[in-house]
């Protein structure tokens, strides 16, 4: 094939001023041409590792002869729509001239920032490496802590235009293998233009993707993604995107952190029920506030009342909605803080905390005890930031109902929500499990968090193979109450009713 | 399929119609329910009865600004009505705030309540879900009105000093009684069918600092809450005294040494104080570990009453310093001391017998045991237990060692 | 038909929302007629149902038909389709009483004064989502509703019995006679229709070796339950008792604590009111269940209620709500009818029915379905439906 042709059947495809065509001849005068994405691709390497040694090949040199030469590990043969695509993702494409063979040489070095430490999933122990944007970089984030061969990363690609890769991590000989190929067809199924962020793989692979409760957990650390991929469940990847997804999902997952697994057992089991308390508090309280006030004085301790009774008094609003303006601050305060610049939203805290707060109590628009319980429920639904989507529009709903039908309708949500998630379930797993079927071998790691030798097997609500998962030689010390074969050949036994 | 998409379009509008009915509640909230700034939280209820029924004293907490230094403030109202229930609607029309009475600690009888059945005045309390069968329970001389209209020397609300005055630490050295309207039911409900609650009596007390609380008067009737007393007259409120009604019937009013004898007996004492006289020497002596009680025996068909009690005393003050023959602790007892504190005890025992006998107030509740345990015997001499009742005292007292 | 529930389900249904409905009204009920001696109706109806709950349990073993699967066999379709129809009438019947006392016990436990019915009506909203979900939902959430109840009964218990003073109680077997005895027994037999509920589960879980003893002891520890439960109440209440409905919202008000920290007994009577909205729920579960099967639909699909559930669910809950309405001030009246007259259907479907089941099997024959197996109490094999 003669070079020009080749390069016009490309650029015909590719008509852009960020595709780069560089023309060179080695030094006995063949011709050759390498085509790719400005920006994307590492032309230091390029230039040594391509354009270098090509300089010594002979006029007559062919495709093998090329092949040889080049020192880029990463080359394989492709066509002219497969080199199209290559040079999308970042590689560079060779065309030699009078040779029909295109080479996709993987040199690609996408713009994107260090691995550092995920904002949300601060561990005051542990690692502290993160996620990035790139899926390349995640891998081998991944690739890095399991060294196991049955380790599996297997790459689909979504959404029309963007056409993002999506790498679904496994452990084969642990996790349920009917898992990642439903992922994988369930990610096809889906036809869409853009593939943002995990947050769409998420809703494509999600049972009820229109859900207020997610099917998909988030973690932006690989030393969690590991340790789940370990439990056996299955994790996504997603080109752009520094937040990883795992499936199953069960509730109890965002109320564990990273850390209980390096901290005493003792403190880890206490921090869990004060996270699960506190999010129930954070939903709860503003609610229960109005219901108490609206309905049912006797929720507050007599002098307590006398206290909020003095602050209420003289008030022109009704108690719900006092409660209502004052989340509705607290939420524009949030997102407007979240959303502009660091300097501005610094203010905009001052603004909203100090002068907003403190003139409205002044005014006798809302009252003191409203604030702090508007804001002390605030704090509480951040211990766990990754419901924080859910539980704050929780936190709307019981307002609205404890406003409307008082403790009565907070009750009756809470039935309903009850038998309303008992039933969900995320790939066959319960996301109530293990509480809902009751699962006694997965409580040890639910709210509560025994030692590391007395969790020697998988959890079971995930159904996975291969139970065992720690197993102390003989010799190993003296644990006492620790792991014993006897207990780790114990399989421990599902949710029956599935 | 066709059927399905219905079913879901008709969901739909429900939880539509749900939301929007949720959202009108919530921003309406007005279908009768009566919310914190309309509700009067009553912390007391006085009850008089006149000529044309009963006059209902509520002292209520008000809520005052919090800018305004956020003391209790409170207000007093009284109410007229046939019935305690329509006291309470009277004043519930004269103030226009909704009395609510989930923290009324306290039912204060005027003295013209022994003119009525007890159970028929509290009535209401025990018909009303609303009334904690916790709020206790006491009787005064005068008028109940009058009495929550008084100012304690903290300046807070009456009914708080009162409720001081029966408090658990003063039940528990045997001062003072309490009985909430489970218990004064209990006891008015069961085969003895007598009862007993602490008469609260006031005087004027010296200067008791600053006065800080405000105290208006309702409109109408109003209680002595609205006048502006001096610190120098306030009131001090005490609980020495047991009122007694048997049958339903106010019975009259124990004296202090009977109350004792009485909270020895029904109540669990942990540290008690008796002055015994000894030798012409006054001895205070504290008596702890205390063990008191009655039980009941039937001896060829005679109920016989066993009253006992044992404790541990020690010297708390004396007019003589050195201490027991033989020891060097000042504490220790000397054995004629116990014997006439133990005499003391006897005596003041005997007098609440006495007391009980000639009012035919079963206070020991010997008819009640009787049923419980000598069921055949009860059957036979029920309604006369307390005329064919003998006693029999078991006191023990020895000295710490 | 498949698994919809597991043992374990069986037993926390057993033994949660068995208790979870005779804690409200049935205590003053029985001490009005028998004072101190309330346990002994309460205990002579126990014996009969556990005896009928074990009656059902222990059939479970030898056959894995449900109960109209078995009628079916044996009577025909017609005759299984009427009794599909009677059951679920009874079980909307069974809800009636229990719906009147939540309403009353909703209006005092949550409100301050009385509030208007449309405070109650949100009930039919959660009753109805629930009533179309199925069986499998209702074991799921008794998973979550039997330890939630265990703890806060346990929290109300240990706070109530400084209270309690079991004197009140004596002298025992005396002074009741035997026509209040009965007039006890019976005034409560609407509170009892475990052996039907059994009924219904039967054929529903897959049964191993031992499951009929773990059923029946599940019954029988709930019964336990709440006979101390009656005992601990008149140990407090004693002569006030006739009036103390809702007792379990008052008993641990007199802990000494409370003066100070406020009510927070509350939170363990909420919590146990939860657990007694689900039993009320769980009546209309079973109800729309039967009208599936008088049907011939499937209840479910999938995790998602059927649409004949939907229907049936709100048509039933409908109906309750008329009622409910109509009735709203006059739950005397409705006891009443209750008490004197329908307990002879409680008697029936919960008493009676239960032990007919051995009478059933027997007309099916050993091996007329070829799934029984001798007296281990282990199935040789299990059909894909029954």
């Amino acid at each position: 094939m003669q070079l020009n042709k080749g390069i016009e059947a490309i650029k015909d495809v590719l008509v852009s001023a960020d595709v780069i065509t560089y023309e060179f001849s080695s030094a006995a005068g063949k011709k050759f041409a390498l085509i790719y994405v400005d920006g994307l691709v590492e032309k230091a390497q390029l230039g040594e590792l391509v354009v270098k040694p090509l300089a010594k090949a002979g006029k007559e040199a062919g495709a093998a002869e090329v092949r040889a030469i080049l020192a880029s590990p990463e080359v394989k043969e492709v066509d002219i729509p497969s080199a199209i695509k290559e040079i999308s993702y970042g590689s560079a494409v060779l065309l030699t001239d009078g040779c029909d063979e295109l080479f996709s040489i993987g040199l690609t070095k996408p713009p994107g920032r260090a691995v550092a430490e995920p904002p949300t999933q601060i561990a005051v122990k542990g690692p502290r490496e993160g996620f990035t944007e790139d899926i390349k970089i995640n891998c081998a984030l991944v690739r890095k802590r399991l060294k196991s061969p049955d380790l599996r990363l297997d790459t689909v690609r979504t959404g029309k235009r963007s056409d993002t890769a999506v790498t679904i991590c496994y452990l084969a000989d642990v996790c349920n293998n009917e898992i990642p190929k439903k992922l994988a067809a369930q990610i096809a199924a889906n036809e869409i233009d853009v593939v943002a962020d995990s947050s769409y793989v998420g809703r494509f692979v999600s049972s009820r993707p229109r859900s207020l409760f997610k099917r998909c957990a988030t973690c932006e650390k690989p030393d969690i993604f590991c340790a789940k991929l370990a439990e056996g469940r299955v994790g996504i990847l997603v080109d752009g995107s520094p937040i990883a997804l795992t499936v199953p999902y069960m509730l109890v997952e965002d109320f564990q952190s990273s850390e209980d697994y390096f901290i005493s057992s003792y403190r880890a089991t206490i921090l869990r029920f004060l996270r699960a308390v506190a999010v129930v508090v954070g939903i709860l309280l503003p609610a229960v506030y109005v219901a108490a006030q609206l309905f049912k004085l006797q929720l507050i301790p007599f002098k307590l009342l006398l206290n909020i009774s003095s602050s209420v008094s003289g008030l022109p609003l009704s108690p719900s909605i006092e409660m209502f303006l004052t989340l509705f601050v607290l939420e524009v305060l949030n997102e407007a803080s979240i959303r502009m610049p660091k300097y501005v939203g610094l203010a905009i805290s001052i603004v909203g905390a100090l002068v907003l707060g403190e003139t409205a109590v002044n005014a006798g628009i809302i009252s003191t005890p409203a604030i702090i319980i508007v804001a002390f429920s605030a704090i509480c639904l951040y211990v766990v930031p990754d419901l924080v989507e859910t539980t704050a529009t929780l936190r709307w709903i019981f307002l609205i109902i404890a406003g409307s039908i008082g403790t009565f309708g907070i009750i009756l949500f809470i039935c309903l929500l009850m038998c309303y998630l008992v039933t969900e379930q995320a790939y066959g797993v319960p996301i109530l499990a293990p509480f809902s079927p009751l699962i006694p071998h997965d409580m040890s790691d639910g709210l509560l968090k025994r030692d590391m030798f007395s969790l020697s097997t998988r959890p079971a609500a995930l159904k996975g193979k291969n139970k065992v998962r720690f197993r102390r030689k003989a010799g190993g010390g003296d644990n006492k109450g620790g792991n014993d074969d006897k207990q780790a050949a114990k399989e421990p036994r599902g949710g029956e009713d599935d | 399929m066709q059927k399905k998409s219905r079913l879901q379009a008709a969901a739909r509008a429900a939880y539509i119609l749900l939301i929007a009915a949720m959202l009108f509640l919530f921003f309406t909230t007005d279908f009768g329910l009566v919310d914190i700034h309309k509700t009067s939280i009553v912390v007391a209820v006085g009850i008089d009865v006149t000529e044309e029924g009963y006059d209902v004293t509520a002292q209520a907490a008000i809520p005052t600004p919090a800018q305004g230094g956020g003391s209790a403030s409170y207000t007093q109202v009284t109410g007229s009505g046939a019935t305690v229930a329509e006291a309470i609607a009277d004043i519930n029309a004269k103030t226009g705030f909704y009395p609510k009475l989930v923290f009324c600690n306290l039912v204060v009888l005027g003295e013209s309540c022994g003119q009525r059945d007890l159970l028929t005045v509290l009535d209401y309390f025990y018909r009303n879900d609303y009334v904690p069968l916790t709020a206790l329970v006491a009787m005064c001389g005068g008028s109940a009105q009058e009495l929550l209209g008084q100012k304690p020397a903290d300046g807070g609300m009456s009914s708080s000093a009162i409720q001081r005055a029966m408090s658990d630490e003063l039940k528990n050295s045997a001062i003072a009684s309490t009985v909430n309207l489970k218990l004064l039911a209990q006891d008015a409900g069961s085969p003895s069918n007598a009862a007993y609650m602490p008469y609260v009596e006031y005087g004027s007390g010296a200067s008791g600092g600053t006065t800080t609380a405000s105290a208006s008067g309702g409109s109408g009737s109003s209680g002595g809450g609205g006048s502006s007393k001096s610190a120098e007259s306030a009131a001090e409120f005490t609980c020495k005294r047991c009122a007694a009604f048997a049958g339903g019937a106010f019975a009259g009013v124990l004296t202090e040494e009977q109350t004792f004898a009485l909270n020895l007996i029904r109540s669990n004492i942990r540290h008690a104080v008796v002055n015994a006289v000894c030798n012409g020497e006054n001895f205070t002596v504290g008596l702890k570990n205390n063990s008191g009680g009655a039980s009941l025996e039937v001896q060829s068909g005679v109920p016989v009453l066993k009253l006992s009690y044992s404790a541990l005393a020690n010297v708390q003050s004396s007019s003589s310093r050195p201490a027991a023959e033989g020891s060097a602790n000042s504490h220790l007892v000397p054995d004629e001391v116990l014997l006439s504190v133990a005499q003391t005890v006897r005596d003041r025992m005997d007098s609440l017998f006495d007391f009980c006998k000639g009012s035919g107030c079963d206070l020991f509740g010997a008819e009640r045991m009787l049923y419980m345990y000598y069921y055949d015997d009860y059957l036979n001499i029920k309604g006369s237990v307390l005329p064919a009742l003998k006693v029999e005292y078991d006191i023990k007292i020895d000295s710490v060692r | 038909m498949t698994d919809q529930l597991c043992t374990r389900q069986v037993c926390f249904i057993m033994a949660a929302y068995t208790a979870a409905g005779k804690l409200l009204m049935m205590p003053a009920e029985l001490s009005y007629y028998c004072g101190g001696d309330l346990w002994l109706p309460a205990l002579i109806v126990y014996v009969l149902q556990v005896a009928a709950v074990w009656a059902v349990a222990f059939a479970c073993s030898k056959t894995d038909k449900t109960f109209f699967a078995l009628i079916e066999g044996v009577l025909g379709k017609a005759a299984s389709k009427v009794l599909c129809w009677l059951f679920a009438l009874f079980f909307a019947l069974a809800a009636v009483l229990p719906m009147f006392s939540q309403k009353l016990f909703v209006q005092a436990i949550f409100y301050d004064t009385i509030p208007a019915l449309i405070t109650f009506l949100p009930f039919f909203v959660f009753s109805v989502y629930a009533g179309a979900k199925g069986l499998k939902n209702a074991g799921r959430v008794a998973d979550i509703a039997l330890p939630l109840m265990g703890i806060s009964l346990i929290v109300l218990f240990a706070m109530s019995v400084g209270e309690a003073n079991v004197g009140w109680l004596l002298p025992v077997l005396r002074t009741t006679s035997a026509s209040s005895v009965f007039s006890g027994a019976r005034f409560s037999l609407y509170n009892f229709t475990d052996g039907a509920m059994m009924l219904m589960l039967m054929g529903r879980f897959r049964y191993k070796k031992g499951d009929s003893l773990k059923i029946t002891l599940s019954y029988a520890l709930s019964a336990l339950v709440v006979l101390l439960f009656l005992v601990l109440f008149y140990s407090i209440f004693s002569v006030l008792s006739p009036d103390q409905y809702f007792a379990i919202s008052k008993m641990a008000i007199f802990f000494s604590a409370l003066s100070i920290v406020g009510r927070v007994d509350l939170i363990a009577v909420y919590a146990v009111e939860i657990c007694m909205l689900f039993a009320l729920a769980f009546y209309i579960q079973l109800s729309v269940t039967c009208v599936c099967g008088a049907l011939g639909k499937e209840q479910s699909k999938g995790r998602s209620a059927s649409p004949a559930s939907a229907v049936a669910s709100v048509a039933i809950n409908a109906v309750l709500l008329a009622v409910l309405i109509a009735f709203n001030n006059s739950y005397l009246v409705v006891q009443e009818a209750f008490g004197r007259f329908l307990w002879i259907v409680f008697v029936l479907f919960a008493f009676v029915l239960p032990p007919l089941v051995w009478a059933l099997k027997r007309g099916m024959g050993g091996g007329a379905n070829g799934k029984v197996s001798g007296g281990t109490g282990k199935k040789a094999g299990r059909p894909p439906s029954g």
